[in-house]
């Protein structure tokens, strides 16, 4: 699946999104997947119950989280969802924090996740000047624009 | 420069959680570190480049270092490759 067009067509995106911490910001990712017919609602459970006992173990970079968990924790399809947030939140990591750029992950089967989707994930992100157009993006067009480019 | 080919043993790679750990052993060390599997190549430091390459069970990728200890950072890190379990 491709991640771009995937965003483009469902529509999973939220700008400038206001969370008060990472869990609100985990849930606002997962309530797009949701909506998307993606993800249980339980998705969300697993991935912050995964977080307390593992640490963030998803922060790709300093601002940038890519949470998911496993799919048997209520994957239906294969599905991203991205995420800016209006003021980042902290997730505990020195190294990355603070994060306002979420793109939330669900993938039908480990191999998918692994060799498809956080590769297409890391490609993305694996450019400054984009990231920084993503994060001051205003709107879907702005977002299509800058995806569009690539 | 100091270098080792190792083998990814662990179903998972270095994907995600194993990925993650094997970054934070490499920032115990100074020298730069690269992960090179066929044309890539990845800041071992760096999660966001290691998820770029990909590396997958089977796969055989060289980690090279370069710096004051980059014997040890070698061999740690492919040490620690081989305890991978998950």
């Amino acid at each position: 699946m491709n991640l771009i067009e995937h965003l483009l067509t469902t529509d999973a995106i939220r700008l400038k999104a206001k969370a008060d911490d990472w869990k609100e910001a985990v849930r606002l990712g997962v309530d797009l997947l949701v909506a998307a017919d993606s993800v249980e609602p339980r998705y969300f459970d697993a991935i912050i119950a995964m977080t307390e006992s593992l640490g963030p173990w998803y922060l790709l970079a300093p601002g940038l989280a890519m949470p998911h968990a496993r799919p048997e924790e209520g994957v239906k399809k294969d599905g991203f969802a991205l995420v800016t947030l209006d003021r980042p939140v902290a997730f505990g990591s020195p190294d990355n924090d603070p994060i306002d750029i979420l793109i939330t992950l669900a993938a039908t089967s480990a191999k998918t996740m692994n060799e498809e989707s956080i590769v297409q994930v890391a490609t993305l992100f694996d450019d400054e000047e984009r990231v920084a157009r993503i994060r001051n993006a205003r709107n879907h067009a702005e977002i299509e624009r800058i995806l569009g480019d690539i | 420069m100091y270098a080792q080919e190792v083998e990814i043993v662990n179903p998972t790679g270095l994907h995600t959680r194993p990925g993650n750990a094997f970054v934070k052993k490499a920032k115990e060390f100074t020298s730069t570190i690269n992960v090179i599997k066929g044309e890539k190549r990845a800041n071992a430091k760096s999660l966001l480049t290691l998820m770029k390459v990909g590396c997958s069970m089977g796969d055989h990728v060289t980690i090279e270092a370069v710096g004051p200890d980059e014997v040890d950072a070698v061999d740690g890190l492919v040490a620690f490759v081989a305890t991978l379990k998950d």
